[in-house]
């Protein structure tokens, strides 16, 4: 097997809290013993860690051979974007050896090297220097850049006139015309329209396939599972788990299920006090899996009910359930009304209660989610109570392609069927295409 | 050492075109969206060379001006080939110290070797330069036509090697007060300070006379711009060197600052990110 393309052995990071008060006296010893020429290498305990510090990065290793891709996630502050500044030399480790052999390009901050005052072919051009082509290789990928920004019309005029969706389309189309051997990629995509984004992610799968290596850092579990055949789950700078990327999500999805749900109790002990008194409370949701049991991890295409229990302290001749669905993210996915377009009326509901919000089939992507339920009452239009982040986690088990899966059947038109003839001795009709092709029809629908 | 230095340097010649480009954006934006662009380049050392003429002329000689005082040159022309060369190192230096923190983003973001944001400086202000010869060449043959005390002789040919050395020189210093003023802001305020004491310090728009004071000859003798100016003048009027230890000592401090302040660049390039 050839050496790999990216080495990272057991680095450490460190940085420090609070605002750095390098006072002149600490400094200039230490430059000067730094640019000894004789001086020893650092001993273990002056790596150590000082108060206020914290290991950014702590231990982490992995390989990367040639045409591979590792998606890095975890939450904020993990460690994953320091992750891509040592790898790229920006920041140099405390312990540990890290190596990259070939040509390296970081996607780290798009249109970093943007002068608000040039134009936007002046930038083409210092972009690309700064991101380490010649002037040369800028000037015949030029049209193209311009073209897959779709800015073509202001690329005389200043940068600072354009949109900031236009810069930064422009900053990714630079960028997406280096032809690195190695790619860090740190959740670029997060800004640009979808359209846009999806001719980033195509764009970014084509380099996949001419043999880059690339590492995606990313918020986006979709991106990355549609990117990356590996991934690195990152906590505080320790490596949580590392193997394949559906794995690695769905562990990821339980540790972040699990804190919504220690968040959710919280908010429901607040809500509890706080909340006045109203004509009716939702005392609770449970979610049930097709056999019945409560189940809070489900599978694509799994059927789910959600059983919304109430109280109600007088009588509401008029209810409406609504239950919405949203990603962790707080994003609004779908609905459920039980009013929507007259479809049913509940009965009039006293007392305590629930009902059942039948789901066929969980065709959404894998992800984390929850269920927010309302009850109002339909003659005032007024909410009486709302139950919030109802989670609950969907795993791959269909697949999945895109944000959520279509209900749909295939077919064919089934030709005319033809009349045996009475008087013909031949029997060639069974065997006409026509009629094949219906058996096989029906085979299908069978 | 030698191989440090070999690896810095060959490092820097693979990011020759960002260097290059650097400069050309900052000279660009320097000039963007002003009526005079460019021109800037030699109106500003022209306004300054007749300021301190009229200053000097009328204010504090009171109209008459001995030559024997201004190295036999003519005035205008002394004042000038001072005021050039100055401007040169002023512009690099002033706009040197900011140099890392004004692209702090691209110092935390992309990674090339950091010596590009200071020596790119250098190559602005060098094109600038560049351009304020298209007003001193004109007057320097005027001189050499209408006065007799001017005149172009071998000599000149040593001009390229003062440049060279006063360059080296102030990129030594671009490199040194860059990376400082990343770490300490308060190198910045202080440059202005500094800037405006060493140009009393250098014999832009006079002439140092301290054979009577012994400690303050031997003070400017160690301002290197002394000693590039003095050589100037002297290659420009076609003589010899008047002070060649002037000159060299410009040079042996002008390598120790470049050689020193690069090595120290170099080492603490690493910490930029985590400082800026």
């Amino acid at each position: 097997m050839p050496d790999p393309v990216i080495e990272f052995d057991h680095v450490y990071k460190k940085f420090a809290r609070g605002e750095q008060h390098t006072s002149l006296r600490d400094f200039i010893p230490a430059m000067a013993k730094k640019c000894w020429p004789f001086g020893k290498k650092q001993t273990a305990e002056e790596i150590a860690l000082k108060s206020q510090e914290f290991w950014a990065v702590q231990d982490v290793s992995f390989k990367l051979h040639k045409g591979e891709s590792m998606g890095i996630i975890g939450p904020n502050g993990s460690g994953k974007s320091t992750t891509l500044k040592l790898l790229s030399g920006i920041l140099r480790p405390e312990r540990g050896t890290y190596r990259v052999r070939g040509r390296l390009s970081a996607l780290i901050e798009v249109g970093a090297g943007f002068h608000p005052d040039l134009t936007g072919r002046e930038n083409i051009y210092l972009n690309g220097s700064i991101l380490g082509m010649t002037r040369k290789e800028v000037a015949s990928k030029f049209n193209d850049i311009v073209e897959f920004a779709g800015v073509a019309e202001f690329i005389d005029t200043p940068v600072k006139r354009y949109s900031s969706g236009m810069a930064v389309r422009l900053g990714f189309a630079v960028s997406a015309f280096i032809e690195p051997d190695v790619m860090l990629v740190d959740e670029v995509l997060a800004v640009g329209d979808t359209e846009f984004r999806n001719r980033c992610l195509n764009r970014m799968n084509k380099m996949l396939r001419n043999g880059v290596t690339m590492i995606l850092v990313s918020h986006n579990l979709s991106e990355v599972r549609n990117l990356c055949q590996s991934c690195l789950m990152l906590y505080k700078g320790q490596a949580m788990m590392q193997g394949p990327t559906i794995k690695v999500i769905e562990e990821y999805h339980r540790i972040v299920g699990e804190k919504i749900k220690i968040e959710q109790e919280k908010q429901a002990a607040i809500e509890l006090v706080s909340k006045p008194e109203s004509s009716l409370a939702i005392t609770g949701a449970q979610l049930l899996d097709a056999a019945g049991e409560p189940c809070e991890v489900f599978g694509t295409g799994d059927a789910q009910t959600v059983r919304i229990h109430y109280h109600a302290r007088e009588r509401i001749a008029k209810p409406e359930f609504n239950v919405e669905l949203l990603w962790a993210t707080e994003d609004y996915v779908a609905a459920a009304c039980s009013t929507a377009a007259g479809k049913f009326v509940m009965d009039p509901i006293e007392g305590t209660g629930h009902v059942d919000l039948k789901i066929h089939s969980l065709l959404v992507e894998p992800n984390v989610y929850a269920w927010s339920v309302t009850i109002s009452n339909a003659d005032s239009g007024q909410a009486l109570d709302t139950l919030k982040k109802v989670r609950f986690v969907v795993n791959e088990q269909v697949p999945i392609p895109g944000v959520f899966g279509l209900m749909h059947d295939w077919g064919q038109p089934v030709p005319a069927p033809q009349l045996p003839v009475e008087a013909d001795p031949v029997p060639v009709v069974s065997k006409t295409p026509g009629a094949a092709s219906r058996s096989d029809a029906r085979d299908r629908a069978a | 050492m030698m191989a440090v230095m070999g690896e810095m340097f060959g490092e820097l010649v693979r990011y020759r075109g960002l260097l290059a480009m650097l400069a050309w954006r900052d000279i660009r934006v320097r000039y963007k969206q002003s009526l005079l662009g460019v021109a800037w380049a030699f109106l500003m050392p022209l306004a300054q060379t007749l300021v301190l003429f009229v200053v000097f002329k009328f204010a504090v000689l009171g109209g008459t001006v001995d030559p024997e005082k201004y190295d036999n040159i003519p005035f205008f022309l002394f004042i000038l080939s001072g005021v050039i060369p100055w401007t040169l190192f002023n512009s690099i230096l002033a706009s040197s110290v900011e140099s890392l923190t004004r692209n702090s983003r691209l110092v935390t973001k992309i990674y090339f070797p950091r010596e590009v944001f200071p020596l790119g400086t250098v190559a602005g202000a060098l094109v600038d330069f560049s351009v304020s010869l298209s007003i001193f060449i004109p007057v320097y043959l005027f001189y050499v036509i209408t006065d007799p005390r001017v005149s172009i002789s071998r000599h000149l040919v040593l001009l390229p090697l003062v440049l060279i050395i006063q360059l080296f020189l102030a990129a030594g210093l671009a490199l040194i007060i860059s990376m400082a003023n990343l770490f300490f802001r308060d190198v910045k305020y202080l440059m202005t300070f500094v800037l405006q004491f060493w140009f009393f310090g250098t014999n832009i728009g006079y002439q140092f006379h301290f054979e009577h004071h012994p400690a303050l000859k031997w003070l400017i003798q160690l301002n290197p711009m002394v000693g590039i100016l003095n050589a100037y003048r002297d290659c420009l009027m076609g003589h010899p060197l008047n002070d060649p230890l002037g000159l060299a000592t410009a040079a042996i401090l002008a390598l120790i600052v470049f050689v020193g302040g690069w090595r120290m660049f170099h080492e603490a390039e690493f910490k930029f990110a985590e400082y800026v």
